[in-house]
């Protein structure tokens, strides 16, 4: 009985295709729950989703080298998506928001008298670099700028202490939000803490004449969220 | 010396560098069916068996000729090619099977929190026989919050213990959500509240959150807040008073 035999182009056509069938469904399964977001109104609204909540609309842009963080909100969060320059990053990373504020979260302090004040930070492990971004609402009309202060503490510091240094200073104008409410963000790079140290800040506010309108220790913040964001 | 038909296949068959086993095995084959075809004819037209053979095998050529040129139907590159893309294949099978069973375990997570919550096992010894509840509520971008059992347990000096069995899950099986379950608190018979870090167990697309509420008096209602991100309820919990004696 004659016997055909399979030649080796036709052997390695269906193998090599074979190999490439599975390695694309294979990337197809890994990119099932990792899906990155390639454009900003993607990012926007897998942000969205992920934290059940309602359309929101960008506030206000801050780019750190490759890396665009995207300030955006609604009357209920304010969250920072970021995105990446480079379309390769895109693919590689799932998308996800930095940070989540919910605004209507209850105050830490209760004498808190401004109804929103807020704050948190944002670090960047990837380069060793160290960056505060300080995101505050405030309801206060009058409100016009924002004066931040930083402060490196350390753990088990008490009020009898020395009061530490002040390390940093900034500004930033409260700009208003479609939603009712004014918003600031400060973003600044500060020497990365040790593992007993940690900073501490200091919100001003102030009015177009620059009256001092009330101020906030980190005891007033309604909600402290430290993150880890990778900057490219 | 003529050759036999067999001698003549292997002959062949040694000039082919590039082609497997069962490829020669296959050349060789061919080559004998086609003198064995040839030296039927000649016994048909009267040559004795073996005049035939020896007729049959010299019209084939030089062995060492007709396998040179044989040899170039089986090029070096594909015999490469094909042994490359053989290991590229063995490869992508071992990943794609070890990679497996990853989605197939979380498809059945959610479609475990979607449709049969019950069948969650907490590993609790103190557990007590919960009883369904059917408090669902949609959140915006599709999640949901199912507040889906609840237990009632004595404890000392007759406080009760309530234990709360709630799950979110988001809108398909690989979209991971922020996992909402864990932002419920409590307020029972005072205007105190109660905001518990629940026991649980999840990944991306659901978690599952046990609350234990303790030191309840008898017959008291709690009632379950939510407030994040824009979307808030409240949820008076119908405990199973009468599964327990006061």
């Amino acid at each position: 009985m004659k016997k055909a035999f399979f030649p080796q182009k036709k052997k390695a056509l269906l193998w090599g295709g074979l190999a490439l069938a599975c390695l694309l469904l294979f990337l197809l399964l890994r990119g099932l729950d990792n899906a990155p977001s390639l454009t900003l109104e993607q990012a926007l609204r897998e942000a969205e989703r992920q934290n059940c909540t309602a359309q929101t609309t960008v506030l206000d842009t801050k780019t750190l080298d490759n890396t665009t963080f995207f300030l955006t909100g609604n009357q209920d969060v304010l969250m920072i998506v970021p995105l990446y320059r480079n379309p390769l990053v895109r693919l590689k990373e799932a998308s996800h928001a930095s940070f989540c504020f919910d605004l209507g979260a209850v105050p830490l302090d209760p004498a808190q008298r401004t109804g929103s004040l807020c704050g948190f930070s944002l670090e960047d492990e990837s380069h060793d670099r160290f960056f505060a971004c300080l995101l505050g609402t405030t309801q206060l009309p009058e409100a016009a700028t924002v004066k931040a202060t930083a402060a490196l503490s350390f753990v088990g510091n008490t009020a009898e202490d020395e009061t530490p240094s002040t390390l940093w200073t900034g500004t930033a104008p409260v700009k208003q939000s479609p939603y009712g409410y004014g918003f600031f963000w400060l973003w600044t790079e500060l020497p990365p803490t040790g593992a007993n140290d940690y900073y501490v800040y200091t919100l001003t506010l102030f009015d177009q004449a620059g009256n001092q309108l009330d101020a906030l220790g980190p005891r007033g913040f309604s909600s402290a969220i430290r993150g880890y964001h990778t900057i490219y | 010396m003529s050759q036999t038909p067999d001698t003549y296949g292997k002959t062949v068959c040694a000039c082919l560098r590039y082609a497997t086993a069962k490829e020669k095995t296959a050349v060789q084959a061919e080559l004998e069916a086609h003198i064995e075809d040839h030296t039927e004819a000649l016994l048909a037209a009267g040559y004795d068996a073996g005049h035939a053979q020896r007729l049959a095998v010299e019209a084939m050529g030089d062995p060492q000729d007709v396998g040179q040129a044989l040899n170039e139907a089986f090029p070096r590159r594909w015999w490469v090619l094909s042994r490359l893309a053989a290991f590229a294949l063995v490869a992508s099978v071992v990943l794609l099977v070890l990679y497996l069973p990853a989605p197939i375990g979380q498809a059945h997570n959610y479609y475990q929190a979607k449709y049969d919550p019950m069948s969650f096992d907490w590993h609790l010894d103190t557990l007590p026989e919960l009883v369904p509840l059917d408090f669902q509520y949609d959140l915006p971008g599709g999640s949901t919050l199912f507040l889906y059992a609840v237990g009632l347990a004595e404890g000392e000096a007759g406080a009760y213990t309530a234990y709360l069995c709630a799950v979110d899950y988001s809108g398909g099986p690989f979209q991971p959500i922020d996992h909402p379950v864990q932002r419920l608190s409590f307020t029972w018979e005072t205007e105190a509240s109660y905001a518990y870090i629940p026991m649980g167990e999840g990944c991306g697309c659901r978690y599952f959150a046990l609350y234990q509420l303790q030191e309840l008096p008898f017959g008291a209602h709690p009632v379950a807040h939510f407030d994040y991100n824009g979307t808030r309820f409240d949820a008076e919990i119908p405990l199973p008073w009468e599964e327990v004696s006061p």
